[in-house]
Formats: C-alpha cells, sequence, structure tokens
C-alpha cells in the first residue's frame, strides 16, 4: 500500500496549551482513515495539518512524498478536497453556482452535465440547482459540499466532522448513503469524527486520539475488541453505540440474555474469537439494517 | 403654493444646481466609495490598525461641516475642488466600517472551506468576501449618500454651487420661496439615490453588475453638467460674494444697475470671503466698511462715489415686550448711544481678528476706556432676565458682549449670549418671537431686508441718515412690536474691496473706477 499523507513527530500548541504531542501516523492511498476523539483531542487540528490551513510547530508532514512545506499552499490545497461541520456553501450563490466555484478557481471550467451527474451521484436532483444554499436541508446542503469536494477530482478528501450537524435521521441516511459514493470509492479519506458507531461504520482504519496523543490506530475491530490500554476500552463502552452494540449482538449471537451486563466484556475478552466477533458484527449491521427498511 | 411658482420661475437655475449638487454628491461620492473599500479591505487582518483607522476616519465626522470647508479653504480655495473633499472626508466613515465588518461579520466556516479548496487571497476577496458584505458595503454607501446631499449644501458658502446657494440666499433675505426652492429639489435628490441605491441592493446580488449602472450614471452627470460658473459669464476679475449680497435689494442688484458690473461672481461664505480674496481666489469682495480685516489683510476699500450704499448705524435693537418687563434695560443700553465711533469700532474689530484677542478682552478693555460701568462676567446666567443675540461675524459679537457687559454693570439684571445666529431671517425671527430680547441690528438692514418698503418711500428717505431711522424705527414699532434703541454712531455701510497692490496696480480707487476698468477690452 502506498503512503499517501505521513505524520512524523508533530508537535502544535496554542497560546501555551499543548494540542498535538509527538504524533506519528501513515495514511494509506485508497483507505477511509476515521480521526476518532473527544472535543479537545486534537483531531482536527491534526487534519488542518495536511492542507495547511495550520501549521506544526515542530515535525514534518509528507504529502504525495513531499513535504509540505515545499509545497505551495494554494496548489496543494486544490488537489485536496475538504468537507466541514459548518459545510460553508457561498450563500449568494445558487447550488448550481456554487458547484462551478472550484473549477473557476484554477481557471478549469466543466460543462453543466458534468455538474449535474456528480451532484445526482451525491443524492441531489437537477431541480435543486437553481436553489440557494439556505432553501436546501441541512442534509441536502452537506450533500452538496461533498459533491463540491469532489469537482476538480482530488486525490484526498479530507472531512471534518461532516455529519455532525444534522438530525438523527439525516445524518443516519447520510452515513449509509456515503459508502456508496461511486466517486470517493478510490479516494483516500480521513475524516474526523467523535461519534464511535460513525467510525466503526464508515473508517477502514480508526486512529484514536486523546489529549493530543495517539492512543491505537488500528481497524475498527481492533479497538473494539483488542483495546491495547484501558482508556481504548472505556472510550467504546461509554458510548451508547456500544450499549446498543452489546444488546442487539448478544440477540443476533443467541445469547438470550440481554440484561446482562458481562456481555460486552466477553465480546471485548477471549471468550470468543476474532471470527466470531467478526461474525458479531456483520450480524449487527444486518439488524441494524433489517430495522431501518421496516 | 408660492413656491412652485418661484421654481417654475427659475427652472433653469434649480436644474443647473441640482446638477452641480448631484456632481458634488457623486463624485465625492464615488472616490469615497473606491477609497473606503480599499481601506476596509486592507485593514481586516488588522485588527489593531482598523480599530485605530475607524477612529480616525470617526473623528472627521465630527468636525463640524464648515469648519471642515474652513480648513481645506487655505490649501485648496474655493470652489467644488475642496467641496469635493470635504464630502469624500465625510463619506468616508460608514463605507470604511460598513466595509470592515461587513467582511468581518462572514460566518468564519464560509472563509474556511473557500480557503480549503485553494483560493488565493485575491479570489477569496473577489469571489467571497466583496460579494457576501455587498449588501453592508452598498448600506454604508447609501448612508454617505444621504449624508454627502445634506452636506453638499453648505459647499455654496465655498462657491462650489448646488442647491445650498437658493438655500442661504433664501434665509438671509427671509425669503421662505427661495429655501424651498432649494430645499426640496434637495430632499428629493436624496430621496431619489436612497431608492436608487435601495434598488440596487435589493436587486443587484453581484458587485460586479454595480460597475455597469455607475458608469451610465456617471456619464449622464457629465455630459449633462451645466459647464461654466454661477453667473455664466467669464471677466477679467472674479467677485466674491456672500449669499446675502447678491440676492439684496441694497446689494449687488441695485449696484450692478447703477454703476455696471459685468463681473463674474462666486458665492460664498462671509467668514470665507477674506482668506479667498488674501489667497488671490477672487479679486473684489463686499465686506463692511468697519470690518477690522480690511486693515489686517491690507485691502483697499473702493469709495462708492455714487452714494449706492445707505448708511448702516448700528443700534440694539429689543423687543418691546423686554423693555416693559425690565424698566432698567433702556436706560444702561442708552448709556452706549452715540459712544461707538467708526475708529473705535474698526480698531475693536481689528484687535479680535488679526491680534487674535478674546471679544471679551476687547469689550471689557473698550467699556474701561469710556469708564462706563461694566460686569465682565456678564452674559452668562442660566436663567436670564435678558437674552441677547448676534449674528455670525465679529462686529456683531462686539457689540453683543458691549451690551451685556453694560446691561449687567448698570442694573441688577442678569444676561445670556445667544451667539452666531446665520442670518438675518433667522435672528429677527427669534426676536419676534422673544427667544431672544434684543440683538445688534444696522438700520439699513432694518429697513432694506426686514421692511422692504415700496420705492417711492425710499425715493422720500433718500440718503438722511436721521429720516431713515425715524421711518424704521416708527415701522418697527407697529409692525413687529420691536423697538429700535438709539444708534451707537458709527455707520457699518456695504463697501466692496479689493487687495490693495492690486487695486493700486489697476488704478482702480472708487467703484466707477472698477466698473470702467471691467469694461475695456
Amino acid at each position: 500500500m502506498r503512503e499517501i499523507i505521513k505524520f512524523e513527530k508533530i508537535n502544535k500548541s496554542f497560546e501555551e496549551v499543548r494540542i498535538l504531542s509527538n504524533i506519528s501516523l501513515s495514511i494509506y492511498q485508497g483507505e477511509t482513515l476515521v480521526l476518532l476523539g473527544k472535543s479537545g483531542s486534537g483531531k482536527t487540528t491534526l487534519l488542518k495539518l495536511i492542507n495547511g490551513l495550520i501549521a506544526p510547530d515542530s515535525g514534518r508532514i509528507t504529502i504525495n512524498s513531499k513535504s509540505a512545506e515545499e509545497q505551495d499552499l494554494t496548489q496543494l490545497r486544490r488537489e485536496i478536497g475538504y468537507v466541514i461541520q459548518k459545510i460553508g456553501l457561498l450563500p449568494h450563490l445558487t447550488v448550481a453556482q456554487n458547484m462551478k466555484v472550484p473549477s473557476q478557481i484554477i481557471g478549469k471550467p466543466k460543462d453543466d452535465h458534468f455538474y449535474s451527474t456528480l451532484l445526482k451521484q451525491v443524492g441531489i436532483d437537477s431541480d435543486l440547482l437553481q436553489q440557494y444554499p439556505s432553501q436546501l436541508s441541512g442534509g441536502q446542503q452537506q450533500r452538496v459540499g461533498i459533491a463540491r469536494a469532489l469537482v476538480n477530482d482530488p486525490a484526498i478528501i479530507l472531512m471534518d466532522e461532516p455529519f455532525s450537524a444534522l438530525d438523527p435521521l439525516l445524518r443516519d441516511q447520510l452515513q449509509n448513503d456515503f459508502p456508496k459514493i461511486e466517486k470517493l470509492k478510490s479516494k483516500t479519506i480521513v475524516m474526523v469524527t467523535h461519534d464511535t458507531e460513525e467510525a466503526v461504520k464508515l473508517g477502514d482504519r480508526i486512529a484514536l486520539l486523546h489529549e493530543g496523543k495517539l492512543v491505537q490506530v488500528g481497524s475498527p475491530a481492533d479497538l473494539l475488541f483488542n483495546p491495547e490500554q484501558p482508556f481504548v476500552a472505556d472510550f467504546f463502552r461509554k458510548d451508547a453505540f456500544a450499549l446498543k452494540l452489546k444488546l442487539t449482538k448478544a440477540k443476533a449471537l443467541g445469547i438470550e440474555d440481554e440484561a446482562n451486563p458481562s456481555i460486552f466484556e466477553l465480546l471485548a475478552g477471549d471468550t470468543f474469537s476474532a471470527d466470531e466477533k467478526v461474525a458479531a458484527i456483520n450480524a449487527y449491521y444486518k439488524y441494524e439494517k433489517k430495522n431501518s427498511t421496516q | 403654493m408660492s413656491w412652485f411658482y418661484y421654481i417654475l420661475d427659475h427652472l433653469h437655475e434649480v436644474q443647473t444646481q441640482t446638477f452641480e449638487h448631484l456632481y458634488l454628491t457623486g463624485i465625492s461620492l464615488i472616490l469615497a466609495s473606491i477609497v473606503g473599500i480599499t481601506v476596509g479591505v486592507s485593514i481586516i487582518k488588522k485588527e489593531k490598525l482598523a480599530s485605530l483607522i475607524i477612529s480616525l476616519v470617526g473623528v472627521i465626522q465630527t468636525i463640524p461641516s464648515l469648519a471642515l470647508l474652513g480648513f481645506l479653504l487655505p490649501v485648496f480655495g474655493i470652489g467644488a475642488v475642496p467641496a469635493i473633499i470635504a464630502l469624500f472626508l465625510y463619506a468616508l466613515l460608514p463605507i470604511v466600517r460598513n466595509t470592515y465588518i461587513g467582511i468581518k461579520e462572514i460566518d468564519p466556516a464560509i472563509i474556511e472551506a473557500a480557503l480549503g479548496m485553494g483560493m488565493s487571497r485575491f479570489q477569496l476577496l473577489r469571489i467571497v468576501q466583496i460579494p457576501i458584505a455587498f449588501p453592508v458595503i452598498l448600506g454604508g454607501i447609501r448612508t454617505s449618500a444621504v449624508i454627502n446631499v445634506g452636506v453638499a449644501t453648505l459647499c455654496a458658502l465655498i462657491a462650489a454651487g448646488g442647491l445650498g446657494e437658493f438655500i442661504f440666499r433664501g434665509i438671509s433675505l427671509n425669503n421662505p420661496s427661495m429655501i424651498l426652492a432649494g430645499a426640496i429639489p434637495a430632499s428629493v435628490l436624496a430621496i431619489f439615490i436612497d431608492l436608487f441605491l435601495g434598488y440596487i441592493q435589493k436587486h443587484i446580488n453581484h458587485v460586479w453588475k454595480l460597475i455597469a449602472p455607475l458608469i451610465i450614471v456617471l456619464s449622464a452627470v457629465f455630459l449633462l453638467y451645466p459647464k461654466g460658473e454661477v453667473s455664466h459669464m467669464k471677466s477679467k476679475l472674479t467677485a466674491g460674494f456672500n449669499s446675502e449680497f447678491i440676492e439684496r435689494g441694497d446689494g449687488y442688484i441695485g449696484l450692478n444697475e447703477l454703476y455696471d458690473l459685468p463681473i463674474s461672481i462666486k458665492e460664498m461664505e462671509i467668514g470665507l470671503m477674506y482668506e479667498a480674496l488674501e489667497n488671490g481666489d477672487v479679486d473684489v469682495i463686499d465686506g463692511f466698511s468697519t470690518d477690522g480685516r480690511i486693515k489686517a489683510y491690507n485691502l483697499k476699500s473702493l469709495v462708492d462715489d455714487k452714494q449706492y450704499f445707505p448708511p448702516y448705524f448700528a443700534a440694539p435693537l429689543v423687543h418691546r415686550q423686554a423693555l416693559l418687563d425690565n424698566p432698567s434695560l433702556s436706560d444702561a443700553l442708552q448709556l452706549l448711544s452715540n459712544t461707538v465711533t467708526d475708529e473705535d469700532i474698526t480698531q475693536l474689530n481689528y484687535l479680535v481678528d488679526r491680534e487674535q484677542q478674546s471679544i471679551k478682552d476687547v469689550a471689557a478693555q473698550y467699556l474701561k476706556n469710556k469708564q462706563l460701568p461694566f460686569s465682565l462676567k456678564a452674559g452668562h446666567h442660566s436663567e436670564p432676565d435678558v437674552v441677547i443675540g448676534s449674528k455670525a461675524f465679529t462686529e456683531s459679537f462686539i457689540l453683543a458682549h458691549l451690551f451685556a457687559m453694560v446691561i449687567e454693570g448698570n442694573t441688577g439684571l442678569r444676561t445670556e449670549l445667544k451667539l452666531g445666529f446665520g442670518g438675518t431671517k433667522l435672528l429677527f425671527d427669534a426676536l419676534r418671537t422673544k427667544e431672544i430680547d434684543l440683538y445688534p441690528e444696522y438700520t439699513g438692514t432694518g429697513l432694506l431686508v426686514l421692511l422692504q418698503p415700496q420705492d417711492t418711500i425710499l425715493d422720500r428717505l433718500g440718503s438722511d441718515p436721521n429720516a431713515i431711522f425715524q421711518y424704521t424705527k416708527t415701522e418697527f414699532q407697529q409692525l413687529h412690536n420691536v423697538t429700535w434703541l438709539d444708534p451707537l454712531g458709527f455707520n457699518n455701510t456695504f463697501a466692496l474691496m479689493m487687495r490693495r497692490e492690486h487695486a493700486d496696480s489697476l488704478q482702480i480707487e472708487t467703484i466707477s473706477d472698477l466698473s470702467t476698468y471691467l469694461q475695456t477690452e
């Protein structure tokens, strides 16, 4: 696997407060890496280091085997898609006009068909093209935001809490639709979230941050079932998702005693083999899907 | 509806002045928009500098308009240039502030997204910041436009033209139709500009679309802008006359009939005329024969060889009720009657205007020399028995102070000074309604401006000072319930003045000489 983004010994402070300490992390081509952590953990800062919106105090960032310092920031950003929680569509422009901005700034405009096809892929009908952002729902706006990040076909997409501001129903919809977007499948995606469920659902790998330090990096199953530190286990256990997971999985595995509080520990411990655990997660998703289609 | 017919009668002049007004407002507004937006944009990233600059342009806003024109006069002279500069300075604050605030208040998420997609600084400004802040910026321009239409009326005082000409002439001549002929088009203009910019604000959502209509409006103004001076005539010399003198029966109109003076005229404010003459912006001004600045600026007062100007004896003009309420008032003021000679008053004016002595000190010193009892602290009571007004020039200030000091020095009455009324009409109205109790007035002004008698009466009175005084006194008593006390002694009549060397080099001694010089090719 080709290394596309590489952090080496990154340190960053704001006004004497340490935000990131000694972060080293590699992100590989085509994967979706989720930066997971509570607010204040430094995950967003780490993301913004990639497109140079924030510069590190020390350490090295390499993108496409070139040091970030060697690159022209404006040029670098044009090659990276950027999706943020508050979306940031231009309020004075229509959806269609908003879509044209990224290609406009690099002087390579595309025909109208291109934009409407792209919007269709993210689930936006062409009858919304002439609407202004304020006339769209939050979910529609974020779909446009994602489509906008894809206009110049960047190899890397950065997403900062893309679904957090949406209400739960829309969030679930977008989270479910997101992996199906054709254009996104080949991209390297770095996504910031505080939502463990989202991280497990969407991430190929999760990097868990706590107080500016990288706690564990690995697949969702690794973090769920082989926590390297008590903090990791706690992090997932405390979450509502963990409880839901615990109960539904207990059902899926045929463990009838739903109320048994030790089930999660069983899942996390050695009682089940790794294969059984993966089976449990799959069973959970099927169960969830069935529930949502009903 | 007399004002309506007045406007119809003077339609050409109204048109000219409206275009002049639009020109002054438009040019200054466009300059202020260009500079204001540029400044507003360039201070976005520098918060300390921003607050400094915004307070700085805010300070300009606090300078009274006329004072600002006064500051600009020595540097830029008179006419459209200093007027446009003053209007430009006034228009800056709302535009700079709104540009800064408009851009500052853009949702940071929008800026982040825009930077994140790789916009350069200039692209950010062009595609994101200015278009989004555009309604707010335009709001600033709109505010400035309305302010400027108002302030531009004052520019008439420095010969820049505009609708202020009618307004100021009307105020000084006690002619409401004339005031309305300036005020109504000015209001219409303000409303029109506000609506126009409001339309743009609503319907043109892209800043670049603004340029086309602006260019159209600008070229229209330029094409239609009437060329030439106010009097529409070029002559060898230029006169700077104040609005009152231009329109008054005993001013330029009659003077021109008698002497024949084909001279181009710039209209300007009394206080600014001497400076303009000194700087060579104009060659002839009207003034008062006892003005201290004649000596101070080394001016030559042209001899009125055909005795055109009537006598102007200064006297206290008192509301009769004030005399009845305060029996001692009349006697106190009579102490001053026939005590002030032409030389005395000229010297007092000189001390204040040139030597920069305080009016209070000059008045006190004078009363001391005359051995009249006086009170140095007079004129500042908050609950006065007698309120004393004055016009807006040095001599009137001095006389008002003399009155106050003598009244308080010789009676138990408390006085308050309300100085600097802009024009005879305003001051006289204040007296008639007893907002003030007395002020120093001149017999000639009383006769010709306030009474405006028929020509047959004027002919009968001739130039006999005594007859004029008695006639005026009687008429005022009957018509306005206002009493003329005895004159102070000096005669401050109108005079035409030139720079001494200039007049000498042209061998001009009298007004007839001036007429001859103007008519020779």
